[in-house]
Parts: structure tokens; sequence; C-alpha cells
């Protein structure tokens, strides 16, 4: 794999990983996935497919749920993060994650961005007002913020809302950014904000993303990862995926004939 | 009144949009509607009445005193009515220390145990202890006044080393534990009802589990938790028998905290104690009424103090929503 100068360098390899919740529904099955660095990695597919559970695995949020079984590898940097002992708190640091309902927390826009590194013990107000101007940037909402830092986060619009919790994420300059439907309930002059906004963040960080169409699948993805009831079913370059699947559901879900 | 029963035509429509001929024909459940409009309408109208009509009656009971008792002798710091000493110092301030006393000690602890529920234990252990919990608020206080007598009175005789356990810091450990059961209930009942898309956020920004129930939990609960809180010391400014069974009724002028050691007499204990023998119509009588319009002030004030609280609070998020 190493040898083959198309594929790029890897930063999260999910090995024969299976995840089987306590109503006994097995989740995920064998799932065996590179995520690439510098790269917009795309998991799309049908509901239920086990994407989002895919994806919680990676920050370990999947620990709050009732997994009954969980097998297999997530190396981050090639270091085993589903193992017990593990560091979550330090881990979900470093793999930050935007949901699909924008989520202010009760407080401050100003507070809401200083609460993640506040956490991680960061006092000096000089980074921390320097690291605000750089999050809010990078998500594109400086310019409609600037002068109401004050105001509680709730009083932001839905897409405001959204790139809030984006801009919050990048304030603990993490090194993966996991995006679930980030754009579900956002208006399209939103959508292409965050869109775009991935576009410029994509040089820096590892990006996972979960999208809520098969349009925005093909609109952002470098590398797709098409999943169907807990399985890979194909994984491969983004323009590839999209004009030529290899297998037939792929091409089936693509060209919209179901799902 | 009459307007009250009168249907309202505006529930009636134009049933014939052809010819545009009005024919009044109701629609087929607006009676249904309009009946029950009008039973709630009538059931709040009272509710209010029966506010007024008791604030009324205190009042009328009660401006008699005020006539024959002058306002500073009213303030002053002796009750011992028999002999015309007419103070209500000692009593006003015996019922703050034992409440005040009671919230200080069931706030805390009664938040302490709603997070305790609604966070750190199991699902199942929580609904087991709910019901368990919810269950104390209906033991009669004179079963808790009891268990206060028997069972606290000796502790604290025993660990504060005063001459006898029926002092002010038994009636306010009997309060809060009566006071404990509604905040546990009402307060745990809002955290539990704080989205898991909160905790989640708060968790992927690297908050540990005690700093996302500290930090984003209970804050984004606190109208439910303040409305418990209000409703638990609501109950304790009001209770009467538990406290007359523990508090020594010594009709004391208090001082400081450290009166907390010894006997005191609450304004509820007092018109309970002295309200069967008084002569009917006399001014230890009428005063008996200025102490429960007093009382009656000072739980209104709590109330509207913690509701102005909870009422600015979701008036700024409804702004905030729309
Ligand atoms: N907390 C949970 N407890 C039990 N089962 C769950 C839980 N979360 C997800 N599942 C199940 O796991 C399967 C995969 O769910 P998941 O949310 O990962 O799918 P998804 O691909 O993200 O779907 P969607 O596109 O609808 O978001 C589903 O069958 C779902 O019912
Ligand atoms: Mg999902």
């Amino acid at each position: 794999m190493m040898t083959d100068p198309t594929v790029p360098e890897y930063k999260i390899r999910i090995e024969n990983f299976s995840i089987r919740y306590s109503d006994g529904v097995e989740s995920l099955r064998g799932i065996s996935l590179d995520l690439y660095a510098c790269q917009i990695n795309v998991l799309f597919g049908p509901a239920g497919g086990g994407k989002s559970t895919l994806l919680r695995a990676l920050n370990r949020l999947n620990d709050l749920v009732d997994v009954e079984e969980q097998s297999g590898r997530v190396l981050l940097d090639g270091v085993d993060i589903s193992a017990a002992g593990v560091d979550v708190v330090a881990l979900r640091r470093r793999v930050g994650m935007v949901f699909a309902r924008p989520v202010p927390l009760p407080m401050t826009i100003r507070q809401n961005l200083f609460y993640g590194p506040q956490l991680a013990g960061m006092r000096a107000a000089s980074s921390l007002e320097r690291l605000l101007e750089q999050s809010l940037r990078q998500a594109a909402l400086w310019d409609e913020v600037k002068d109401r830092l004050d105001e509680p986060a709730v009083a932001l619009s839905g897409g405001q809302q959204q790139r809030l919790c984006l801009a919050r994420t990048l304030m603990l300059e993490p090194e993966v950014i996991l995006l679930d439907e980030p754009t579900s309930g956002l208006d399209p002059i939103s959508t292409a904000k965050v869109e775009s906004s991935l576009q410029e963040l994509k040089g820096r960080y590892t990006i996972a993303v979960i999208p809520h169409s098969v349009q925005q699948a093909a609109r952002v993805a470098d590398w797709a990862a098409f999943f169907l009831q807990g399985e890979l079913i194909e994984h491969g370059p983004g323009t590839a995926l999209f004009t030529n699947p290899q297998d037939e559901r792929t091409e089936d879900y693509v060209t919209g004939r179901f799902g | 009144m009459l307007r009250l029963w009168w249907p309202n035509w505006a529930l009636y429509r134009c049933n014939n949009r052809d010819t545009g001929i009005v024919e009044r024909e109701p629609i087929k459940r607006t009676w249904q509607e309009f009946l029950i409009e009008r039973i709630i309408r009538a059931t709040g109208v009272s509710a209010i009445a029966i506010v007024g009509l008791i604030i009324l009656f205190l009042l009328r009971e009660a401006v008699p005193a005020l006539m024959q008792v002058t306002p500073a002798d009213l303030l002053a710091d002796r009750w011992y009515p028999v002999e015309g000493y007419y103070g209500l110092a000692p009593l006003i301030l015996g019922t703050l220390l034992v409440t005040v006393g009671a919230a200080v000690i069931a706030l805390p602890a009664g938040l302490a145990t709603a997070i305790f529920i609604a966070e750190i234990v199991p699902r199942w252990a929580r609904d087991l202890l709910k019901p368990f919990v919810e269950v104390l608020a209906g033991i009669p206080s004179v079963v808790l006044g009891f268990i206060g007598m028997l069972a606290l009175a000796p502790l604290v005789r025993r660990f504060a080393g005063a001459p006898t356990g029926l002092t002010a810091l038994t009636g306010s450990l009997l309060l809060a534990l009566m006071a404990l059961p509604t905040i546990v209930s009402v307060a745990e009942d809002a955290i539990d009802a704080v989205p898991v898309s909160y905790r989640n956020a708060a968790l992927a920004l690297g908050a540990t589990r005690w700093q996302t129930i500290w930090r984003v939990v209970v804050p984004a609960a606190r109208t439910g938790i303040l409305t418990g809180m209000m409703l638990g010391v609501g109950r304790a400014i009001g209770e009467t028998m538990a406290v007359m069974m523990v508090t020594g009724n010594a009709a004391r002028i208090v001082t400081g905290p450290a009166d907390l050691f010894l006997p005191v007499r609450t304004m509820t204990a007092t018109i309970a104690a002295e309200m069967g023998e008084v002569a009917q119509g006399s001014t230890h009588y009428h005063l008996l009424f200025v102490i429960g319009f007093v009382l009656f002030l000072i739980s209104f004030i709590v109330n509207l103090a913690a509701s102005a609280v909870v009422f600015r609070e979701t008036r700024r998020s409804e702004r905030v929503m729309s």
C-alpha cells in the first residue's frame, strides 16, 4: 500500500471493527478502513448503515450508550484508541466532533468558545482571544459575530450556531474533525459556507464527514466510503467512486435507484 | 358573570361558501370546546377569588389588633401575650432561623441528591430511588415530628452539647428532611430532561463527566431546579406540626446563628399552640391573625422572588428562541 503513490498517508486506521448494541443488532460488521490526513473523508450510505456509530467510535462517544460488544481496533497515529485505559478526555481534545443539530451550550458565544480550552487548562486571555479570532475566521463566522461575542449563543441563527459549533471544535486545535451531517438543518447558503470552510480546513486537519445527501457527498469527497447495513461496501477516491462505482449496490445508491 | 357564559360567536362559521349566506351553525366540536374553555376559565377565576378572600379574611381579623397595639409594641422583643407583651420579633426571627437553617441544609443536599439520581446511578437504580424519595414527601408531618423528638433530638443534644435536644437546629434538620423529597423530585426531572445532545457536545469538547454535569447540565436545568427549591422552601416555611414538636417553643429573641443550639418558637407553632386557648375577640386573638398575615406575606415574597427569577429566565430564552 505504501508503494502506491496515489494513496495518501493515513491518520486513522480502522481494523476489522465490529460493534453490537445491547438490543442485539450488529451495527458494524468487520469494518476495515483508512481515513487519510489532509483529506475530506466522506462516510455515506442509507439510514441505519452505522455511519454515526463508526464516527462516535473515533472519539469514544459510544462509551455513553449501551454497547454490548465491540471488537477490532481503531488506530490513531498507530495507537489503539478503542482499548480500555485510553485517556478519553485527551483523545476527545485531539478528535473533535460537530453534530447534526447545533448544540450551543447555555452560555454566551465567547464562553462557548472558551469552554473547551479552559477545560484543558488554558487560562491566558491573550492566547484565548487569538485562538477565538482564528477559529471564528476558519469557520467563516468572524465577521458575523465579532461585535456580539457576549450575547447568548442561542441568539444566533441555526446556520451561525452550526458554524459556532465548528469554531468551538477548532478552538481545541484538534488533529481530526468529525462531522455528523453538519448541514442537515441548514439552508443552501449556510451549507455552502460550511462546505467551503471544510475545504480550507483540510489543509491542516484530518476531516471525516457524514454528508446529508449523496450530492453533498459527491461535492466534498476526496475519499468516500459507502456503508450499507453495517458493512463497508466500497472505499475509494471520491471522483472514481461517484463516477465509476465498482459495486452494483454503490452504483444503485449513487445513481438514486434506492436510498 | 353572565358574559362568562355567553356563546362566543367567533367560534361559529359561515358554512355555505357558494351562496355566502351566513348560517350560524356551530361546528360540531365547538360546544365541547366552548364548555371546556368556560370550565377552565371559571376554575382559574375562582382560584384567584379564593386567594383574595383569604387575604380579606386575614386582614379583617388582623386589623383590630393593629388598633389596640402600637407598632413599637409589635416590634418589641418579648412575646408574652397573657401579660400584655405583644412583641412579634422573637417569633419572626425564630421562623427565619429555622427556615434559613433548613434551606442551607436542604438546598445543596437536594441538588446533590438530584444529580446523583439523574446522572450517577444506573437507570434501574433511578427507577427504584425516584419513587422511594417521592414517598417520603407523603409521610404525615406528625410522624416526622415523632421521629424528630425520639431520634433526632437526643442526637442533637449529644453532639451539640446543648442542655436540651429541642432546638432550632433540630427543627431545621427536620424541615430539611421534609423539603428534600420535593426538591429532589422536581430538580431530578429537570436534570433528566436536559437533552443528551448537550452532554455529547460537552464531552466531545473534552469535558469530564463531572465538568459536563456542573457546567452544562445543571445550568441548562436551572429553571426546574429553582422551581423545586422554591417549592421545598415554601413547604418548610409553612410547616407547623413537626416544628412545634421539636423546637422547644421558647419565644426567645434570636441574636445570631449560635441560637441554633437553643430552643426557639416559630410563627406557625405559636398560632397552632395558642389559637385553641385564646379568648375569641381578644387582642391576643387578633394578634394571632397578624402573625398569620405576616407568615402569608413572607411566603408570598419568597414565591414572588423565586418566580421572578424563573420568569426572567424563561422570558430571556423565549426571546432568544424566536
Ligand atoms: N444507542 C443505540 N442503542 C441501540 N442501537 C443503536 C444505538 N445507536 C444506533 N443504533 C442502531 O445502530 C444502527 C446504526 O445506527 P447509526 O446511527 O450508526 O446509523 P447511521 O448510518 O448514522 O444512520 P443515519 O443516516 O440515519 O444517521 C441502527 O440500526 C440503529 O438502530
Ligand atoms: Mg447518523
